[in-house]
């Protein structure tokens, strides 16, 4: 007897992958049952899956389905366990077992989470780099028109203004797909600037600084052809010590910036754009440091994806992810009516809209699509951006962190 | 893990630092009042020449975190550059100055360039090194400093200056000669020899790859700069550059699994993965 198990929740070649997040899937009998068969769903592999009935935020180790003889399909609801993610895909798995210990059927899979660069396993770092690289390729690859979204004349669109996690966070999430589209097992590490990060300042990860602030790699190394705006190589110095973090404030501050998105985001002086987002860029010499040039470094990436973590930390332990939700997001203080600072504005560029105030160009195209998710769609709102762990109504937009939880909203769970 | 706990704890470790928070940082504690009267505090802080260069260091970090916010520091802006004008001047903090000259070449200012060219034609006035010097002017590619990093890089005695020379020459298609000569001239320091690698492959990806095969099939040559070049083809977005005949692709293989070279190795896999996409 065999158990087709099937997890809508793949990639062109059928590899599954998962967040926090449960994903609904079936369990169906293939052949050989003849009336109803008691199974038992498992996670097989070193990485833990857990299971549910329905969508919750509590699912167990195991689950025991009956499944009809005739092949008619069960529903159940599965997750990555919170704490442990993949490193390779199929480190994770589903299997169907008999209730004689037999395996009926099995799914490999991968928790496939964003991570702190500092615990990458070097096979993981190489992946990322890789596929950076392969998406810089020299200056001629799709990376260039990231950088162009994010230059002196674009600026106003995202900065200074209460757009800027939410655009940021579709910022990074449509390159971390352009690097998945590549290679689907890559997710966007992010630098976790209030915690030393030696590993990550070195020739083998993003480069190790010289006395001029000239970035260099291992030989071979994938971004050892970096080029952006026609020029070859990285400039970065550092203005911390490696061993100690940037000169940032630390997370714990970061969640006391405020109850609510104003002051947390719209505080000109303390808010969180300006500490500890601006002060991570100004902990270096070199391009990073300034918000024109920024993007030329890679790291600016990790900077950002570390930046989207703390929002999205914020909005867990605040219960913030509904954007219509009491203090989950405020009107602009200088101009409420500007378009692109309103929730149901659609976001430039991917909305190809380049009337006035926006800028007059719009580079690329849709936003990224992803196999996993239909979301956020090719013109996102702002809106869109906000729950995209769906726990309030949102839509799933396929990335989790490794330290924020998928929690049910207490009504819910 | 349980959620629910793990926000417990979570919060238990919030509540426990907001006891024991002194995260106030010079500069960026609370304002006296409004956005504006703490940037001119910081403002005047920085043209303070009797403030100690650590504060008038802080005072520019603290202006260039607000600078991110591009509106709110549009009214400002001006004179912030006006600013670092002022101190990137003989006598300032050489910290200070390098930064204040950093800021103002990254917005491609010409008075800074104009400060930064004096200084590369005639070092006694120069007030940062020429290595410096030339990364800031690249930032520009207006900047009109190519034949000047050519004269530099014959001239320069230090790695450092030929290695920022050579940055700026990969903008020019006429210094693909020198990139060739000194990729194969096994004298050069390996870092010169990776930079004309990599400069020779953003202009000239064709003569880069009949470079780079040429060392590769080298067996006296250095595994790391053998690496360099495999690792390039890797990356190479044009295909047609890559060489592919089988005595090359076999040659290679066998490097892999003769050579002691980690990264060596390494280069030569995501090589072996580029001609199979």
């Amino acid at each position: 007897m065999t158990v087709e198990i099937n997890i809508p929740s793949a990639d062109e070649q059928g590899r599954v992958f998962l967040t926090w997040v449960p994903v609904k899937a079936t369990a169906r009998v293939t052949s050989g049952g003849a009336g109803p068969v008691g199974i038992t769903l498992r996670s097989a592999g070193t990485v833990g899956l857990v299971f549910d009935r329905v969508r919750s935020d509590h699912g167990t180790a195991t689950l025991h389905l009956d499944l009809p003889g005739d092949g008619t399909p069960t529903s159940f609801w599965v997750a990555g366990e919170f704490g442990k993610p993949s490193s390779n895909f199929g480190d994770a798995a589903v299997q169907a077992v008999a209730t004689d210990g037999s395996v009926l059927g099995s799914t490999a899979a991968m928790v496939r989470i964003r991570k702190n660069a500092a615990t990458l396993s070097a096979p993981e770092r190489d992946r990322f780099l890789t596929a950076i690289g392969t998406l810089n390729a020299r200056g001629q690859g799709p990376y260039g028109t990231f950088l162009d979204m994010h230059v002196s004349r674009t600026l106003n669109e995202m900065h200074g203004n209460v757009a800027f996690p939410p655009w940021h966070r579709g910022y990074v999430l449509d390159l971390e797909r352009a690097l998945q589209d590549i290679d689907s097992t890559v997710t966007l590490p992010y630098w976790r600037f209030d915690q030393p990060a030696p590993s990550l300042f070195t020739a083998a990860f993003m480069g190790q600084s010289t006395n001029t602030g000239r970035v260099q790699f291992t030989p071979g190394h994938p971004l050892e052809n970096w080029v952006t705006v026609n020029r070859p190589g990285i400039t970065r110095s550092l203005r911390f010590r490696i061993n100690a973090p940037a000169n940032v404030i630390d997370e714990a501050a970061t969640m006391g910036l405020g109850n609510d998105y104003d002051p947390f985001q719209t505080d000109e002086d303390q808010g969180f754009e300006i500490d500890p987002h601006g002060t991570a860029h100004t902990s270096f010499g070199g391009p990073i440091n300034n918000p024109a040039t920024a993007v030329q470094d890679p790291l600016f990436f990790m900077l950002h994806c570390n930046v989207d973590r703390l929002w999205a930390k914020w909005q867990w332990v605040k219960h913030h992810t509904d954007a219509n939700g009491a203090g989950s997001f405020a009107p602009d203080p200088q101009q409420p009516n500007r378009i692109g600072y309103r929730l149901r504005d659609t976001m430039w560029p991917w909305n190809g809209d380049t009337n006035p105030p926006r800028p007059s160009t719009a580079p690329g195209s849709g936003f990224t699509k992803s196999p996993l998710t239909a979301a956020p769609g090719t013109q996102p709102k702002l809106q869109d951006m906000f729950d995209y762990q769906a726990l309030v109504g949102g839509d799933y937009l396929g990335f989790g962190y490794d330290d924020v939880p998928f929690e049910l909203p207490a009504a819910v769970a | 893990m349980d959620v629910r706990e793990y926000r417990r704890q979570y919060e238990a470790e919030l509540a426990s630092h907001a006891h024991t928070a002194g995260t106030a940082k010079a500069l960026g504690a609370a304002p006296e009042s409004g956005s504006g009267d703490r940037i001119h505090r910081l403002l005047a802080t920085l043209r303070n020449d009797k403030e100690p260069a650590s504060a008038r260091l802080a005072a520019l970090d603290a202006l260039k975190a607000a600078r991110f916010l591009t509106a709110h520091f549009a009214p400002y802006n001006a004179d912030f550059l006006a600013a670092l004008r002022e101190i990137a001047k003989p006598g300032t903090d050489p910290e200070l100055c390098e930064s204040a000259l950093e800021t103002l070449a990254l917005d491609k200012d010409s008075y800074a360039q104009d400060v930064l060219r004096r200084g590369l034609a005639d070092p006694k006035t120069a007030l940062v090194s020429a290595a410096k010097a030339l990364q800031f002017l690249s930032h520009d590619d207006h900047a009109g400093v190519v034949d000047l990093a050519r004269d530099i890089f014959h001239k320069a005695t230090d790695v450092g200056t030929k290695e920022e020379a050579l940055r700026v020459l990969a903008s020019d298609p006429k210094s693909a000669d020198l990139f060739t000569s000194l990729i194969k001239d096994k004298s050069q320091p390996r870092s010169l020899r990776a930079l004309s690698a990599t400069g020779l492959n953003f202009i000239n990806p064709q003569r880069f790859a009949e470079a780079a095969r040429a060392i590769a099939t080298d067996d006296h040559d250095y595994d790391d700069i053998r690496a360099t070049v495999i690792g390039a083809l890797a990356h190479l977005k044009d295909a047609t550059h890559v060489p592919k005949d089988q005595s090359f692709v076999q040659h290679v293989r066998e490097l892999a699994a003769k050579t002691g070279s980690t990264p060596l190795r390494a280069a030569v896999g995501r090589f072996m993965k580029r001609l199979q996409e």
